[in-house]
């Protein structure tokens, strides 16, 4: 019934040539948000929008889409979105990240290394990494326009002046190319270095904020700091309880009222081949 | 209306795979991909005519060149994309040219430094590529440096290329089309005709 009441990819061909011509120009600026025409799609803002219609405008036959939701391919988020590629566009789906040649994800890199060739496309709530700040578009526009980007910085600063470090734990701001700033959406600031470099080319969509924007493979992206201060990533002291990975980014999980609490991998593929590794 | 020719045969996945070919093409600036739907609006070639009917809707203005304001052509975009022609440079969202007649950017809209998305996108025919000067790229999609050469590109364009590309983030996003190949060169791409030192 589906196939046949709604066009390939849910998204009209006009929709998409706009989708399309906003995702070319985004690639071309590297971290700049291209502002584009977001449509209503059958799940609420909030929920993946924005990275959904990218994923429509660049899924085709030939693809394989794994969706993931805070690194993990069974949680609600991840299994509506792949069910809805499913169905309106007959994808290949897997959960495994290096067989995927469009990743959607909502909150994490994966902890594999993704290769040349696959596309990362990032749900993107608030694009704009100086919205707290200043809350009015024209301004943060002409910001970004002059770089004035002094601003972020003290924000990072009166973390450290209260807390004596950088409190900032995802959303952490980048620098792509050495010229914009740019949100990296919620990934904790654990991903970021895997931003840098990437073999693969990362599209961000925002869809209640309609924005598109992109960073090419093999771009330069470096998260904010201070020479006294420098960047650094999360650690736990203990490995993951279920496949005791020691360089994953872990979820805390509470498993009774009295207190108790378990680490384990947010990345659920990951784990899983530890775990086969172990086995072997 | 006898210039009315064929378009896409499967219009959606022949759009969906062109666009992939010129996403990824403008994503690793200066590598040559194959781009052949088996249709042309002659004098424009294959490859150009699919990024064409990827791309331009009735969004969208598209400025023809001298040489290939052609009825066939013109006929062809306004029948199966509905784009506006225009003979303004600075109203055309794409700019269809050759490539002797790549001569002025400037000519074009740029956008501003708030906006600068709003430029004009070209469309360059050209002969041929791995023929002429070798040119080294770098900039973002490109891990180290990349060689590029365009049959009959002079010292001019290139100049042209190199004062695009400083005055990022403002410019123009370029796409060069052999008759069945691809390749893009974005603002982003420095552009030199000798091999520059990276290590630093």
């Amino acid at each position: 019934m589906t196939d046949q009441a709604y066009n390939y990819a849910y998204l009209d061909e006009q929709t998409k040539r706009m989708l399309r011509r906003s995702i070319l120009k985004a690639v071309a600026i590297p971290g700049f948000q291209i502002p584009f025409a977001s449509r209503e799609m059958p799940m609420p803002y909030g929920w993946g929008t924005g990275g959904m219609q990218v994923t429509c405008a660049v899924i085709g036959k030939q693809d394989t889409l794994k969706v993931i939701d805070q690194g993990a391919d069974d949680t609600t988020n991840a299994v509506s979105i792949r069910k809805f590629f499913q169905t309106l566009a007959q994808a290949k789906t897997t959960e495994v990240t290096s067989e995927a040649s469009i990743i959607q994800t909502r909150h994490r890199i994966p902890e594999s290394p993704l290769q040349a060739g696959q596309i990362l496309v990032y749900q993107v709530p608030i694009p704009e990494p100086l919205r707290f700040i200043e809350p009015r578009e024209t301004e943060t526009r002409l910001m970004h326009a002059l770089q004035e980007y002094g601003v972020m910085h003290v924000k990072l600063y009166e973390d450290i002046a209260r807390y004596g470090h950088i409190a900032t734990a995802y959303a952490y701001p980048v620098k792509v190319n050495a010229h914009y700033i740019m949100d990296p959406s919620p990934i904790p600031k654990f991903d970021n270095p895997k931003m840098h470099q990437s073999p693969a080319l990362q599209l961000f969509g925002a869809g209640r904020e309609k924005r598109i924007y992109a960073i090419p493979p093999y771009t330069q992206v470096s998260s904010l700091d201070f020479e006294d201060h420098p960047f650094e990533v999360q650690s736990w002291d203990e490995p993951c309880a279920i496949c005791g990975a020691q360089d994953s980014f872990l979820d805390e999980v509470v498993l009774d009222d009295r207190g108790t609490r378990q680490f384990i991998c947010s990345d659920t593929d990951y784990c899983r081949q530890q775990q086969e590794a172990n086995r072997d | 209306m006898n210039h009315i020719t064929a378009s896409f045969s499967d219009p959606v996945h022949s759009a969906q795979q062109s666009f992939r070919t010129l996403l990824t093409a403008i994503a690793e600036p200066g590598t040559i991909h194959g781009l052949d739907q088996g249709m042309q609006f002659a004098p424009l070639g294959a490859s150009l005519t699919a990024a064409t009917l990827t791309l331009c809707d009735n969004t969208t203005s598209v400025y023809l060149s001298h040489a290939l304001n052609q009825e066939s052509v013109r006929a062809n975009l306004v029948f199966h994309c509905g784009c506006t022609l225009v003979a303004e440079p600075y109203l055309a969202d794409f700019a269809l040219l050759t490539l002797a007649e790549f001569t002025n950017m400037r000519e074009f809209k740029i956008g501003d430094e708030a906006q600068p998305q709003l430029n004009c996108t070209f469309f360059v025919q050209v002969d041929t590529f791995g023929q002429g000067t070798h040119l080294h790229l770098q900039g973002p999609g490109i891990q180290t440096t990349r060689q590029l050469a365009i049959a009959k590109l002079t010292d001019a364009q290139v100049a042209m290329l190199q004062v695009n590309h400083q005055q990022f983030p403002l410019g123009y996003d370029t796409f060069f089309f052999s008759k069945t190949q691809v390749c893009a060169l974005a603002r982003s791409t420095q552009v030199d005709k000798e091999a520059v030192c990276t290590s630093q």
